[in-house]
């Protein structure tokens, strides 16, 4: 990420919301359309939105299929709008955590090749997005930020 | 708000239309893989249509839906292709660089050629930031 991108995505926080839901994964869609609600108020344009929503739904379903595998937990989400049309994301577990996140952001790379389970979630996340920070700790948990910029809206 | 997929399934000779509602992430995919698979294994075509038209969304849970059809239905000698994906589904089919393993055809010419262009231009600007997956 550019300077100039973690400057923005450290402006002044315009709202703020916290989700907090249990890791099963009906909430799955729950999630992202509850994110892409939220983000809405800025009025980002449907292509925007869906690259929200596919993203999250990736950090989310992460949380559920690998965080916390076979264990329950909850999933804490907070979506932060701030100054500059910028959006962080924050999408956190409590479960197993990645002994190598940098593997695991390989394309194609995956712990769970039986489940039909495409290792695509974090090269969708990056490409969706304009940053992605993953801090994780084996045995407590992942946190993924994501980070979107909007385009400037031309005035009505 | 409902989150839900579901799927109709149409057999004419060898070949069998599966049009897929709804949208498409890892808790719907099971169903979904479950109601294709199903459909598969007792009409055995040789063909298999997935019709995307209706999906509203997908994540890359889809992409392992489609491939893992791709593996059975090749498992069953028959042939896979991937209809009328919206805009949103053939971007993330072309991050995975799938569009080189599934036939992707789209009903409407026109559609077809914007797409294909779109679709270009993506592989372009990911190869420029070197990120497309090998």
């Amino acid at each position: 990420m550019s300077p100039r991108a973690k400057g923005i995505f450290g402006g002044e926080v315009l709202n703020r919301i916290q989700i907090k839901l249990p890791a099963i994964s009906v909430n799955e869609g729950m999630a992202r359309s509850a994110v892409a609600s939220f983000v809405s108020q800025l009025d980002p344009d449907v292509g925007e939105l869906a690259d929200i929503k596919c993203a999250v739904s990736e950090a989310v379903t992460n949380c559920i299929v690998h965080g916390y595998r076979a264990s329950t937990g909850l999933i804490y989400i907070t979506v932060t709008l701030l100054e500059g049309r910028a959006v962080k994301i924050e999408i956190r577990d409590r479960g197993c955590g990645i002994p190598d996140v940098r593997a695991a952001r390989q394309p194609l790379f995956t712990t769970d090749a039986d489940g039909e389970r495409s290792g695509m979630g974090f090269t969708v996340m990056e490409s969706f997005t304009d940053g992605v920070r993953v801090r994780s700790k084996v045995g407590v948990g992942t946190t993924v930020v994501l980070l979107k910029r909007l385009a400037t809206r031309a005035p009505l | 708000m409902t989150h839900k997929a579901d799927l109709v399934c149409d057999t004419a000779g060898e070949q069998m239309l599966v049009r897929v509602r709804g949208e498409i992430d890892h808790h719907t995919a099971a169903d979904i893989r479950n109601g294709i698979d199903g459909a598969l294994f007792e009409k055995r075509p040789r063909r298999l249509i997935m019709d995307m038209s209706a999906v509203t969304f997908m994540d890359s849970s889809g992409l392992g839906l489609i491939m893992g059809r791709l593996s059975v239905i090749r498992q069953l000698g028959g042939e896979l292709v991937v209809q009328d994906p919206s805009e949103a589904i053939s971007r993330i089919i072309t991050l995975a660089g799938m569009e080189r393993a599934i036939d992707i055809r789209y009903t409407d010419g026109e559609r077809r050629t914007q797409q294909k262009t779109a679709a270009r231009r993506r592989r372009k600007a990911s190869r420029t930031e070197g990120k497309v997956a090998k």
